[in-house]
């Protein structure tokens, strides 16, 4: 366990599109080892705020400590090393779920990830997934399968910070319940989670909700 | 063997042919008379332009001029790729021009100088022709590749976004989306290349036997306008896409509005 006892601070950020503002000053704490669900009616920035913490939106002002560093503009990549990211109704330039799969293993800032075949069964197993899938063309399984095998790709990427947009939004119920559990497994081995949700059967098992539109 | 030249009656008696598409498109109501008549005389004005430069151009062999002219194409042709991409000149102009430039240059150079082995590369037999089938190859396959790959990043932005996300570079994020844009640029051009002579004859060896080459020679002219066009076109797209990723990202990998 490092030093700093929060992993992310978020300080009176602000973020407008086109001189409209979707965040207003807002601020918070994830510790390590914290599971926090982002609540609020839609329109109110949740997905925002998680774009903008990974520096995909520019902010207008405000500050974000990353293990207890200030990240400015230009030096993101540097918090993208050590978070994996899930956003959103994911459309996939490629053909094949193997391609998927495979790809984040492959770029330089996880090249001392190891990614078995006995991980992706784990990973499947705990998912509800058949492995048969990874022989499959994307178009082939449904979006609930899609949205399954994205966690077995986070979790094996082992990054201390996890950003989720309704990771349990594709999935029917019984699924839904799996994904929780799963999530709720990582962050008990030392993984902080943010997640943004409109479910409220997920957000009751984080150990914090903290609701955008009454800030 | 000389070329028969055709006369002013016989090219108009030969462009009499149009009337046939022309007739076609007008007994199905398809909209497209008045755009093809208008595409007709463009062609047939500018060749008789294009021609009367080249004349001159042929007239004077100013190695100058020759260069002068090569400018010339680069800079029509970017415009050309900018206004069917419609992506922004302040952004786009620089990557889609130094493209083209090096695309033409290395291989056009290549092929005239060690494989023609000509002793004047700005010779204006050659030098025009082949600079011009380069330029005109360039432009189809950047104008294809560019397209694609922008309109696969703005429609997959969010899976680009989830690469970052995981530790992707910006390189690493793009990948497949070059991927595509190569795909769908090439793939017409390899399909042509693997029945070339089976399904037509290609334009240059056509071009060569009514100049009065003989077939062996104009096959071996065909390979190599097939290889250094393809080539050429690789080179540009590969040019311009490495400095688009430069120009049209911001500093934390954030794609720009690169559209008109």
């Amino acid at each position: 366990m490092k030093g700093e006892e929060y992993i992310l601070k978020v300080n009176n950020l602000n973020v407008a599109y086109n001189n409209h503002i979707v965040i207003r000053d807002f601020s918070m704490q994830l510790r390590r080892g914290e599971m926090v669900a982002i609540t609020g009616a839609s329109g109110s920035g949740k997905s925002s705020l998680l774009r903008a913490l990974m520096g995909f939106v520019p902010l207008t002002s405000g500050e974000i400590i990353f293990d207890g560093a200030q990240m400015h503009k230009g030096q993101m990549e540097k918090l993208r090393r050590q978070t994996a990211f899930l956003p959103q109704d994911l459309s996939f330039p490629c053909e094949w779920v193997s391609e998927v799969l495979e790809t984040p293993f492959l770029f330089k800032n996880n090249k001392n990830v190891t990614a078995t075949k006995a991980m992706w069964q784990d990973s499947f197993q705990r998912l509800g997934l058949d492995e048969g899938i990874m022989d499959k063309r994307l178009n082939e399984i449904s979006g609930g399968q899609r949205q399954r095998m994205l966690f077995a790709v986070i979790a094996m990427l082992d990054k201390e910070l996890i950003l989720l947009d309704e990771p349990t939004s594709a999935l029917d119920s019984g699924s839904a319940m799996l994904v929780t559990e799963f999530i709720k497994e990582m962050c008990e081995s030392g993984k902080s989670i943010l997640a943004v949700t409109h479910d409220k059967q997920f957000a009751a098992e984080c150990d914090r909700i903290i609701n955008i539109s009454t800030l | 063997m000389g070329t028969i030249d055709i006369s002013i009656e016989s090219l108009l008696a030969g462009l009499l042919l149009m009337a046939i598409p022309v007739y076609f498109l007008w007994k199905y109501r398809t909209g497209m008379v008045k755009s093809t008549v208008t595409a007709l005389a463009r062609m047939v004005g500018q060749l008789f332009l294009v021609g009367l430069y080249l004349k001159y151009l042929f007239l004077w062999d100013n190695p100058f001029l020759n260069v002068a002219w090569v400018i010339i194409m680069v800079f029509v042709a970017t415009e050309t790729a900018l206004t069917r991409t419609k992506l922004k000149r302040s952004i786009m102009m620089c990557p889609i021009m130094v493209g083209f430039v090096t695309g033409a240059i290395l291989v056009g150079f290549y092929f005239l100088g060690i494989v023609l082995e000509l002793n004047n590369v700005f010779s204006v037999q050659y030098f025009i022709p082949v600079l011009g089938i380069l330029m005109g190859n360039m432009l189809g396959v950047n104008v294809i590749a560019l397209n694609t790959f922008y309109s696969h990043l703005r429609r997959e932005s969010t899976y680009y976004y989830f690469m970052l996300g995981n530790g992707a570079t910006v390189q690493e994020a793009v990948s497949p989306f070059v991927k595509q844009a190569l795909v769908r640029a090439f793939s017409p051009a390899i399909a042509n290349m693997a029945v070339m002579g089976l399904v037509a004859l290609p334009g240059t060896m056509i071009g060569q036997i009514l100049g009065g080459s003989t077939p062996d020679v104009a096959i071996k002219y065909q390979m190599m306008i097939i290889v250094i066009t393809i080539s050429a076109s690789m080179l540009s797209i590969a040019v311009t896409l490495y400095l688009v990723r430069r120009l049209a990202f911001d500093a934390d990998g954030c794609i720009k509005n690169v559209s008109q």
